[in-house]
């Protein structure tokens, strides 16, 4: 059974870069036919921001993407090996880049619970909210309401699922580096610890190919929707803040308001 | 010292070139000849034998033993004639044009002459390479064709030699046994061993060396029966479920053979993994031009 489960985990990851890839093509090929494209790029109707963004999160921000494009390629090497002798260096990369992840994902966890974690709370208004902002990443509809930082999908990819998948991913790769400890509780019913680990490397694979699909959308809609915000949180642009535009001008999110997009 | 290896390496040279003539041999020359000396001694048999153009009259096979090779060797000591122990210096002409004997696989087996290689050999008989050799099978190998034969080296002694001969599978089985070191292509094993992982396991280490028996033998290494004890050298509690990864190790392929999903990823895979292989091995030529000038 374990060996097509992972001639399956490679088709699954397969799948998923692809749909990453398509998403990317779909948007692009989307944002053209309805204009959006120009009103963005063109006329600069970029979305309106009301209040700058603190140094901390940008910079944690910064890390992170740095060691997981390590991860990735590290990651990739090891079950694909794609050049001579590499080895050895990329154990040692993704060794390192792990460390610094899982630092910067407890560190942003703190913060968010000392500072900003209300912004990813999903409320009922979220979940009412939900199908236009789906339509209108869709193309299905010309906008959704405005209403905080983050829209529902946002709220959702960074505030659950990426720390689902950075905590799947931590548990199962400590599990690789030391399966008696991190998973000896398992062998009884994996059928010994080897069989443990092997299914916990193919979930880690797995893991890192949704989370690699979901960065690639992430990465997509932050070009095409915000590209000045994508500039911004990363230092290569100074943040304008726009109080009467913002959220705050808002009123509260009981209600439809003014729309966000389109 | 040099006067003397000098008479002996003429003594040599007078004897081959008598024989060549048609001399008989066995003459007072040949028989006074002294062939069991170690080096520096074998410049005696290196009076041919280090000629790089030497080969075989019948089928133009070299037969050029390189001297820096043999003083490198752990065997440096040992006199040709230890190994070579169906040479005779009487008979030169004739062992060495009419071939009564197969130098080659008498001197393969020979390390059996010294004590510390009997336990080997022992194990060796009963492996399947033994038998082969032992029913007299011509394409037996024999020590020499795994561990090498002027230039041999010393395992336990020289690390450096140890991690070289680690990498060597493909010279070392694959040089017979093609098909299955084509087939070694699974993740972590297969294709991290042909990239140069170190920690990667060699054919010998499933399958054995000296004790090798196919794998249909239950005796063997990568028997079914034996198979959760050999994958437990290196994963612990390994047991049969995990062992069902083992059927990736040289089945990859004929797994994705058998599904046509799994063959279109293969594609992508392939495609994708021949792009990625080009781009860095373009970079690394670049990066070794830049350094060169």
């Amino acid at each position: 059974m374990l060996a097509e489960v992972n001639i399956w985990a490679d088709v699954i990851a397969t799948s998923m870069v692809a749909i990453g890839l398509g998403f990317w093509l779909f948007q692009i090929v989307g944002n053209f036919a309805t204009g959006r494209i120009k009103r963005k790029f063109v006329d600069k109707q970029w979305p309106h921001h009301d209040a700058i963004v603190p140094p901390l999160p940008k910079i944690m921000h910064a890390i992170h993407v740095v060691s997981m494009i390590a991860l990735w390629v590290s990651g990739i090497y090891i079950r694909f090996p794609f050049f001579d002798g590499g080895r050895d260096i990329m154990k040692n990369i993704h060794f390192v880049a792990m460390y610094l992840v899982i630092i910067i994902f407890v560190l942003r966890v703190q913060y968010a619970l000392s500072h900003d974690g209300k912004e990813f709370t999903i409320t009922w208004p979220d979940i009412k909210n939900f199908p236009r902002v789906f339509l209108y990443y869709m193309f299905l509809g010309k906008s959704y309401p405005h209403r905080m930082k983050y829209n529902p999908l946002q709220k959702m990819t960074y505030g659950y699922l990426f720390p689902t998948f950075l905590t799947v991913m931590a548990i199962t790769g400590f599990g690789l580096m030391w399966p008696d400890k991190v998973l000896g509780w398992t062998a009884s019913f994996a059928g010994g610890v080897a069989a443990a680990a092997a299914w916990a490397r193919v979930i880690h694979f797995l893991s890192a190919a949704l989370l690699l699909m979901f960065t690639m959308i992430h990465l997509c809609l932050s070009f095409i929707e915000d590209y000045p915000a994508l500039l911004m949180f990363f230092g290569l642009t100074k943040q304008t803040v726009d109080e009467e535009h913002g959220h705050a001008a808002h009123p509260p999110i009981t209600e439809p308001v003014t729309d966000h997009a389109g | 010292m040099r006067v003397r290896i000098l008479a002996r390496s003429l003594g040599l040279t007078v004897l081959l070139a008598g024989s060549l003539l048609g001399l008989a041999p066995g003459s007072a020359a040949a028989a006074s000849t002294d062939f069991t000396i170690g080096i520096p001694g074998k410049t005696g048999c290196l009076v041919c034998h280090g000629d790089p153009k030497l080969t075989e009259v019948k089928d133009k096979k070299a037969l050029y033993i390189s001297e820096s090779e043999s003083l490198a060797s752990v065997h440096k000591d040992v006199p040709c004639v230890k190994c070579h122990t169906d040479f005779d210096a009487s008979m030169a002409s004739q062992s060495h044009q009419n071939k009564i004997t197969d130098s080659k696989k008498v001197a393969g087996l020979s390390c059996k002459n010294c004590h510390e290689h009997s336990k080997q050999l022992k194990i060796y008989n009963k492996s399947t390479h033994g038998r082969m050799a032992l029913g007299g099978d011509s394409k037996a190998p024999t020590c020499a064709d795994c561990h090498g034969s002027h230039d041999i080296k010393s395992l336990k002694k020289n690390k450096a030699y140890k991690a070289e001969f680690q990498m060597s599978a493909r010279e070392v089985c694959g040089k017979c046994h093609k098909k299955s070191y084509d087939s070694y292509s699974d993740y972590y094993h297969g294709r991290a061993y042909k990239t140069g992982a170190t920690d990667a396991p060699a054919c010998w280490d499933c399958h054995g060396s000296h004790d090798i028996l196919p794998a249909e033998n239950v005796e063997s290494k990568v028997s079914s029966r034996n198979l959760a004890k050999t994958c437990g050298d290196c994963h612990t509690d390994s047991r049969t479920g995990f062992t069902d990864f083992g059927r990736l190790i040289h089945g990859r392929q004929t797994i994705l053979n058998k599904n046509i999903v799994f063959k279109y990823a293969d594609i992508v895979y392939s495609w994708a993994s021949d792009k990625v292989t080009g781009i860095a091995s373009a970079a690394s030529k670049g990066k070794k031009t830049s350094e060169g000038k």
